[in-house]
């Protein structure tokens, strides 16, 4: 153990200031990646209550806005954030800052976004009419929906343009993941304490309460922000000179055909039943009287603590069985503990029912909380594949596409609260049960009724995690794929840095490093995996071996692309429309849409080849039509002229 | 009275100038559309030239090491 520290802390002395071989982020930058972040949670931790949603407990109970008015101002926030989103995509992507892409509107953004937050909460709020509440309400919120999303966004995403290496970016994605939840732990101890010393009462949800504790938070949280402002450097792999030369929504389009994107997107969005369990917690506590006060915390304790297992193990389980298996069978699992709730909610005595819960919750929570510690590191691949395919690196994009997600989400709220019903969570089940006090949750307190009515909800969560999991066994984006497509882009990056007369030394080495190891390869077979259990070094060794060459596979078919025979009658149709020229090239366009959809697509390269050939006719189809507009524009134009001169 | 004229004529010339940035802008626009198939081929053409260089950067390497 002594041995262990010891080690530990001379890798720590020698890897502070300089990466580890083959990795991109030393260790201070870590440190100032996990620090930062944790600014940056107690600021986004805090404002997240100060925006608009429909069961807002500050907008609700403690500033007195009315249900049906909180509704309203969700929707109008809801549309805010359409065109604001759009707006932050564009400056993320199309700014060009030397700082970076992210890294300087963490800093950025943390300002206003405290300061929103310090004057959201000292507004005189109870001298104020029910309409000037609205009104204030909802300009700080367009003031969130901005600036906090800025912020959230840049502090999630930055990890992925700070190192290229998908194994590290998980092994920071779980530090930083540990770091950082202490921030709302931290809050949530000091909420309660000072409560009690502001209003002398066990009351939390008083506004002299948010005054005493919010400000001093937000402040820790814009000066620990700094770190990340300070102590990062962003690491994309592209040419130096690289400008974005696409239209906004020409990106728009590039994302649409991204398809591990839409895998991910339809993931979620598939599986919005899958929470619907998560309130029967609760509700045996609240209801059925299950356990004491300081048995239930004890459990919401024990049930927290699951996240911090799922932190600390999903990097090795990302080196042992990769992303996409872990997705899929963190997925599998997440069905089969649900499903094991239901015997628990239906069967299982009173006494013990709340424990035997917990214990599915828990290894559920792991699970779920695995899948969510990957996804930003499959988000980061998922961008290095645009990076790939498109020649582009688009980052903010992303958002606005997902935003589809968002209108998706509106459409779906509707879904749980008819369940609820169906399943008699109703006023006419709560009347005939004898609870005449308007509230239809008392329904839960009759047993049976609460048996009933958790089943339901159970086969909901089950039917929403088996629509979750379908989509993962279409992603085929490998750990091997992701390092392969980063040599690529390394390799143009050198191409292009040397056309345009600035390559550095750095750039020469690793680029040519890769072209070696890909022409040493040449030829070679991949090697059967041995059994693992009988020869571990073996193992590792041809699973090493079976990775370069899949890598230095991808590099050859760079290099090699225009020698392939499928690709000469694309370089001969590029070069009779660049010699036409920019006028002259309409004339060259003779792809048929109707041949080209008649090619084979049997194989992988003729799949490939195909959609090439798709792409061009669908191109040149699309400036056909862009010519004869213009044209006709023209003429009305023209037309309109001459009746002007008449 | 001379800085309120100056600073008029400054705002007048900025508008200019954005009204004359987004038409610009459109018109690129309008033109990598219309042009796409052409952009496109040149790229590829590109792709090939400056694959080609490969054998200088090998002679490059060469002799940095």
């Amino acid at each position: 153990m002594k041995t262990d520290v010891r080690a530990l802390w001379k890798k720590a002395k020698t890897y502070w200031k300089e990466a580890p071989q083959g990795r991109y982020m030393p260790f201070r930058e870590i440190a100032a990646v996990s620090l930062g972040g944790m600014g940056v949670k107690f600021i986004t931790n805090t404002v997240v209550t100060m925006i608009v949603s429909t069961g807002n407990v500050l907008i609700g109970n403690t500033i007195g806005i009315p249900p049906m008015h909180v509704y309203f101002l969700y929707l109008a926030g809801v549309l805010a954030n359409i065109p604001l989103t759009t707006l932050r995509a564009r400056i993320i992507d199309y700014s060009h800052l030397k700082k970076g892409k992210y890294r300087p509107f963490v800093f950025l953004t943390a300002i206003p976004t405290a300061l929103l937050g310090i004057g959201f909460v000292l507004l005189p709020y109870d001298r104020m009419r029910l309409v000037w509440k609205c009104a204030s309400v909802l300009l700080f919120n367009i003031g969130f929906q901005f600036f906090y999303y800025f912020l959230y966004d840049s502090n999630e995403n930055l990890v992925n343009v700070l190192s290229p290496n998908t194994y590290e970016r998980s092994d920071v994605y779980s530090v930083k993941s540990i770091v950082d939840s202490l921030a709302p732990s931290i809050t949530n101890i000091i909420v309660p304490l000072i409560a009690r010393a502001v209003t002398g009462e066990n009351v939390i949800y008083d506004m002299r309460v948010y005054r005493a504790v919010y400000p001093p938070i937000l402040v820790l949280g814009v000066l620990l922000s700094v770190f990340i402002y300070c102590g990062t450097e962003e690491k994309i792999v592209q040419p130096k000179h690289h400008r974005i030369r696409v239209s906004f929504f020409d990106t728009l389009r590039m994302v649409v055909k991204n398809k591990y994107f839409w895998i991910i997107s339809l993931a979620s969005c598939l599986g919005f039943l899958e929470a619907s369990f998560f309130n029967i917690l609760g509700w045996m506590y609240n209801y059925q009287d299950v356990c004491s006060a300081g048995q239930f915390a004890l459990i919401t304790t024990i049930y927290g603590n699951a996240a911090l297992w799922a932190m600390v193990f999903t990097p090795l389980l990302v080196r042992r069985v990769g992303k996409k298996n872990l997705l899929v069978w963190s997925n599998v699992m997440n069905i089969f503990f649900i499903a094991l709730m239901f015997p628990v909610v239906r069967r299982a005595p009173k006494v013990s029912m709340i424990w035997i819960f917990l214990v599915c919750m828990f290894v559920n929570h792991v699970v779920t909380q695995i899948t969510v510690t990957i996804t930003p590191s499959i988000n980061g691949d998922i961008r290095d594949y645009q990076q790939y395919i498109s020649g582009e690196r688009v980052d903010g994009i992303f958002a606005v596409v997902g935003l589809i997600g968002s209108v998706w989400n509106l459409a779906t709220g509707s879904v749980l609260p008819a369940i609820y019903d169906k399943a008699g969570l109703n006023a006419e089940t709560a009347a005939a049960l004898g609870y005449d006090s308007g509230n239809i949750y008392d329904v839960l307190y009759n047993e049976q009724y609460f048996r009933s009515i958790c089943g339901v909800l159970i086969v909901a969560s089950v039917i929403g995690a088996t629509l979750n999991v379908v989509p993962y066994f279409f992603y085929d984006l490998t750990e091997t794929k992701q390092e392969g497509m980063i040599a690529v882009l390394k390799v143009r990056a050198m191409l292009e840095d040397y056309a345009h007369g600035d390559l550095s030394q750095e750039t020469l080495a690793e680029g040519m490093e890769l072209i070696e190891a890909a022409e040493k390869h040449a030829g070679k077979q991949s090697e059967p995996l041995p059994d693992r259990r009988r020869d571990k070094a073996e193992y590792k060794r041809v699973r090493a071996h079976n990775r370069e060459l899949a890598i230095a596979e991808m590099v050859r078919g760079e290099l090699c692309y225009f020698d392939l025979p499928q690709t000469q009658p694309l370089f001969e149709r590029a070069e009779r429309i660049v010699q036409a020229g920019a006028l002259g090239f309409p004339a060259q366009m003779d792809t048929d849409l109707q041949a080209v959809k008649a090619m084979p697509k049997g194989t992988p390269q003729e799949k490939e080849y195909r959609k090439k050939w798709l792409e061009i006719a669908r191109s040149e189809q699309a400036t056909r039509r862009n010519l004869s507009a213009c044209s006709t524009r023209k003429t009305a134009r023209m037309k309109r002229l001459r009746r002007h001169t008449r | 009275m001379k800085d309120r004229q100056q600073a008029a004529a400054l705002r007048a010339k900025k508008q200019r100038i954005a009204r004359q940035l987004k038409k610009t802008t459109k018109a690129h626009t309008m033109y990598t559309r219309a042009a796409r198939p052409y952009l496109d081929a040149q790229k590829l053409l590109q792709r090939k030239e400056r694959l080609e260089k490969l054998d200088e950067l090998r002679k490059l390497y060469a002799a940095a090491e």
